[in-house]
Protein backbone atom coordinates (compact mmCIF):
# COMPACT_ATOMS: atom_id res chain seq x y z
CA UNK A 1 0.00 0.00 0.00
CA UNK A 2 2.73 2.34 1.03
CA UNK A 3 4.84 1.62 -2.59
CA UNK A 4 1.24 2.07 -4.07
CA UNK A 5 0.52 6.00 -2.30
CA UNK A 6 4.10 7.01 -2.94
CA UNK A 7 4.22 5.81 -6.92
CA UNK A 8 1.46 7.26 -7.13
CA UNK A 9 2.99 10.69 -5.89
CA UNK A 10 1.41 11.02 -2.32
CA UNK A 11 3.37 11.79 0.66
CA UNK A 12 2.50 10.45 4.25
CA UNK A 13 1.45 13.11 6.33
CA UNK A 14 0.18 11.45 9.27
CA UNK A 15 0.62 7.82 10.63
CA UNK A 16 -0.85 6.00 13.49
CA UNK A 17 -1.95 1.97 14.96
CA UNK A 18 -5.32 2.42 13.30
CA UNK A 19 -5.07 5.25 9.79
CA UNK A 20 -2.71 6.73 7.82
CA UNK A 21 -3.06 10.41 6.26
CA UNK A 22 -1.53 10.81 2.66
CA UNK A 23 -1.94 14.19 0.70
CA UNK A 24 -1.60 14.58 -3.17
CA UNK A 25 -0.61 18.38 -3.83
CA UNK A 26 -0.61 18.42 -7.49
CA UNK A 27 -4.37 16.59 -7.27
CA UNK A 28 -5.55 18.62 -3.79
CA UNK A 29 -6.16 15.26 -2.55
CA UNK A 30 -6.42 14.00 0.98
CA UNK A 31 -6.65 10.41 1.45
CA UNK A 32 -7.39 8.22 4.72
CA UNK A 33 -6.23 5.00 4.81
CA UNK A 34 -7.84 3.14 7.58
CA UNK A 35 -5.64 -0.11 9.04
CA UNK A 36 -8.23 -1.80 11.40
CA UNK A 37 -11.22 -3.43 11.52
CA UNK A 38 -12.90 -1.72 14.02
CA UNK A 39 -12.41 1.86 14.81
CA UNK A 40 -13.59 3.44 18.05
CA UNK A 41 -14.97 6.78 18.52
CA UNK A 42 -12.71 8.38 20.36
CA UNK A 43 -9.67 7.18 17.88
CA UNK A 44 -11.99 8.03 14.88
CA UNK A 45 -12.61 11.62 15.71
CA UNK A 46 -9.09 11.84 16.78
CA UNK A 47 -7.94 11.47 13.34
CA UNK A 48 -10.67 12.97 11.63
CA UNK A 49 -9.59 16.08 13.92
CA UNK A 50 -5.92 15.72 12.27
CA UNK A 51 -7.38 15.55 8.39
CA UNK A 52 -9.46 18.79 9.26
CA UNK A 53 -6.13 20.53 10.33
CA UNK A 54 -4.29 19.29 7.18
CA UNK A 55 -6.74 20.36 5.28
CA UNK A 56 -6.85 23.34 6.96
CA UNK A 57 -3.58 24.32 6.35
CA UNK A 58 -3.31 23.64 2.33
CA UNK A 59 -5.31 23.82 0.04
CA UNK A 60 -7.66 20.48 -0.87
CA UNK A 61 -10.13 19.84 -2.89
CA UNK A 62 -10.95 16.07 -2.65
CA UNK A 63 -10.83 13.63 0.45
CA UNK A 64 -10.15 9.83 -0.50
CA UNK A 65 -11.65 7.47 2.20
CA UNK A 66 -10.31 3.98 2.47
CA UNK A 67 -12.82 2.02 4.35
CA UNK A 68 -11.16 -1.33 3.32
CA UNK A 69 -9.91 -2.39 6.14
CA UNK A 70 -13.24 -1.89 8.01
CA UNK A 71 -15.61 -4.79 9.19
CA UNK A 72 -17.60 -3.24 11.97
CA UNK A 73 -18.54 0.05 11.65
CA UNK A 74 -20.00 2.37 14.26
CA UNK A 75 -23.08 4.37 13.18
CA UNK A 76 -22.27 7.57 15.80
CA UNK A 77 -19.01 7.70 14.22
CA UNK A 78 -20.31 7.45 10.76
CA UNK A 79 -22.93 10.01 11.56
CA UNK A 80 -20.04 12.64 12.87
CA UNK A 81 -18.29 12.00 9.79
CA UNK A 82 -21.26 11.97 7.47
CA UNK A 83 -22.79 15.16 8.71
CA UNK A 84 -20.80 17.48 10.87
CA UNK A 85 -16.96 16.53 9.77
CA UNK A 86 -18.53 16.88 6.03
CA UNK A 87 -19.75 20.24 6.89
CA UNK A 88 -16.90 21.26 8.37
CA UNK A 89 -14.52 20.63 5.20
CA UNK A 90 -17.10 21.55 2.76
CA UNK A 91 -16.28 25.13 4.15
CA UNK A 92 -12.84 24.60 3.45
CA UNK A 93 -13.13 23.70 -0.13
CA UNK A 94 -13.48 19.52 0.05
CA UNK A 95 -16.73 18.92 -2.04
CA UNK A 96 -15.65 15.91 -4.02
CA UNK A 97 -15.51 12.77 -1.63
CA UNK A 98 -13.83 9.62 -3.04
CA UNK A 99 -15.09 5.93 -1.13
CA UNK A 100 -13.55 2.47 -1.07
CA UNK A 101 -15.37 -0.01 0.95
CA UNK A 102 -14.30 -3.53 1.36
CA UNK A 103 -15.24 -6.21 -1.58
CA UNK A 104 -18.00 -7.81 1.06
CA UNK A 105 -21.71 -7.35 -0.15
CA UNK A 106 -23.17 -7.65 3.26
CA UNK A 107 -20.81 -4.37 4.36
CA UNK A 108 -21.84 -2.45 1.10
CA UNK A 109 -25.14 -3.23 1.92
CA UNK A 110 -25.09 -2.18 5.83
CA UNK A 111 -23.48 0.75 4.84
CA UNK A 112 -26.20 1.72 2.37
CA UNK A 113 -29.11 0.91 4.99
CA UNK A 114 -27.17 2.84 7.97
CA UNK A 115 -26.85 5.87 5.82
CA UNK A 116 -30.11 6.28 4.62
CA UNK A 117 -31.70 8.09 7.70
CA UNK A 118 -28.52 10.53 7.70
CA UNK A 119 -29.29 11.48 4.20
CA UNK A 120 -32.31 13.28 5.64
CA UNK A 121 -29.94 15.37 8.22
CA UNK A 122 -27.67 16.87 5.29
CA UNK A 123 -28.14 20.37 4.43
CA UNK A 124 -30.31 20.47 1.07
CA UNK A 125 -27.66 23.10 -0.54
CA UNK A 126 -24.53 20.91 0.80
CA UNK A 127 -26.43 17.97 -0.18
CA UNK A 128 -26.31 19.50 -3.93
CA UNK A 129 -22.69 20.43 -3.94
CA UNK A 130 -21.08 16.93 -2.89
CA UNK A 131 -19.70 15.13 -4.82
CA UNK A 132 -19.38 11.48 -4.06
CA UNK A 133 -18.31 8.72 -5.73
CA UNK A 134 -16.75 4.92 -4.78
CA UNK A 135 -14.53 3.65 -5.70
CA UNK A 136 -12.68 0.24 -6.25
CA UNK A 137 -8.80 1.91 -5.77
CA UNK A 138 -6.85 4.68 -4.78
CA UNK A 139 -5.43 4.99 -8.65
CA UNK A 140 -9.10 5.29 -9.70
CA UNK A 141 -10.09 7.54 -6.62
CA UNK A 142 -7.08 10.06 -7.47
CA UNK A 143 -8.65 10.40 -11.34
CA UNK B 1 29.90 -4.22 64.56
CA UNK B 2 27.92 -6.07 66.50
CA UNK B 3 26.47 -9.63 64.84
CA UNK B 4 22.71 -8.31 66.06
CA UNK B 5 23.39 -4.78 64.25
CA UNK B 6 24.93 -6.69 61.03
CA UNK B 7 21.58 -8.85 60.67
CA UNK B 8 19.83 -5.42 61.59
CA UNK B 9 21.70 -3.38 58.56
CA UNK B 10 20.97 -6.77 56.31
CA UNK B 11 17.85 -6.97 56.93
CA UNK B 12 16.69 -3.30 56.56
CA UNK B 13 18.87 -3.30 53.00
CA UNK B 14 16.39 -6.71 51.99
CA UNK B 15 13.35 -4.74 52.76
CA UNK B 16 14.31 -1.97 51.24
CA UNK B 17 14.60 -4.00 47.85
CA UNK B 18 11.13 -5.68 48.55
CA UNK B 19 9.41 -2.51 48.63
CA UNK B 20 11.11 -1.51 45.37
CA UNK B 21 9.83 -4.90 43.93
CA UNK B 22 6.94 -4.57 45.57
CA UNK B 23 6.41 -1.01 43.66
CA UNK B 24 7.12 -2.34 40.40
CA UNK B 25 5.08 -4.80 40.46
CA UNK B 26 2.22 -2.98 41.40
CA UNK B 27 2.87 -0.48 38.76
CA UNK B 28 3.01 -3.89 36.27
CA UNK B 29 -0.27 -5.39 37.18
CA UNK B 30 -1.57 -1.43 37.17
CA UNK B 31 -0.84 -0.90 33.58
CA UNK B 32 -1.85 -4.48 32.68
CA UNK B 33 -5.01 -3.76 33.95
CA UNK B 34 -5.68 -0.12 32.20
CA UNK B 35 -5.21 -2.13 29.33
CA UNK B 36 -6.95 -4.57 29.65
CA UNK B 37 -9.69 -2.26 30.84
CA UNK B 38 -8.97 0.18 27.51
CA UNK B 39 -8.93 -3.26 25.62
CA UNK B 40 -12.86 -4.31 26.56
CA UNK B 41 -13.95 -0.84 26.01
CA UNK B 42 -13.18 -1.23 22.73
CA UNK B 43 -14.93 -4.85 22.37
CA UNK B 44 -17.70 -3.74 23.83
CA UNK B 45 -18.04 -1.11 21.50
CA UNK B 46 -17.26 -3.25 18.82
CA UNK B 47 -20.27 -5.89 19.31
CA UNK B 48 -22.47 -2.66 20.44
CA UNK B 49 -22.26 -1.57 16.90
CA UNK B 50 -22.27 -5.11 15.24
CA UNK B 51 -25.40 -5.43 16.99
CA UNK B 52 -26.60 -2.12 16.00
CA UNK B 53 -25.58 -3.14 12.18
CA UNK B 54 -27.39 -6.35 12.47
CA UNK B 55 -30.76 -4.49 14.01
CA UNK B 56 -30.49 -2.38 11.11
CA UNK B 57 -30.18 -4.78 8.59
CA UNK B 58 -32.94 -7.03 9.50
CA UNK B 59 -35.20 -3.99 10.70
CA UNK B 60 -34.46 -3.28 6.22
CA UNK B 61 -35.81 -6.95 5.80
CA UNK B 62 -38.73 -6.63 7.92
CA UNK B 63 -39.63 -3.50 6.03
CA UNK B 64 -39.00 -5.03 2.88
CA UNK B 65 -41.11 -8.43 3.56
CA UNK B 66 -43.73 -5.86 4.72
CA UNK B 67 -43.52 -4.06 1.30
CA UNK B 68 -43.75 -7.60 -0.46
CA UNK B 69 -46.69 -8.78 1.15
CA UNK B 70 -48.09 -5.03 0.36
CA UNK B 71 -47.37 -5.57 -3.62
CA UNK B 72 -48.40 -9.55 -3.36
CA UNK B 73 -52.10 -8.05 -1.43
CA UNK B 74 -52.19 -5.75 -4.10
CA UNK B 75 -51.75 -7.87 -6.83
CA UNK B 76 -53.87 -10.47 -5.89
CA UNK B 77 -56.82 -7.37 -5.30
CA UNK B 78 -56.44 -5.86 -8.55
CA UNK B 79 -56.46 -9.76 -10.39
CA UNK B 80 -59.37 -10.37 -8.64
CA UNK B 81 -61.04 -7.18 -9.69
CA UNK B 82 -60.15 -7.68 -13.45
CA UNK B 83 -61.46 -11.40 -13.46
CA UNK B 84 -64.80 -10.06 -12.11
CA UNK B 85 -65.05 -7.28 -14.66
CA UNK B 86 -64.53 -9.61 -17.68
CA UNK B 87 -67.85 -12.20 -16.54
Amino acid sequence: MKKELNDLGFTCSYVSNDAEVWIHTQSKAVACILLSEYIPIAVFREIFNTITGIIEGGDFETFIFDKRSLRTFHQPSMEWYYIEWKTEVAKMGVYKHRKLLPDLPWFVKAVEIAKLPLLGKLPNDLKERLDITYCKSIEEALH
Amino acid sequence: MPVSSQAFMIYKEELAKERIEKQRLQEKYDKATFELTEQMKVLKERLSSQQQMMESALNYAIALESQLEEFKDQLKHDQERNSSGFH
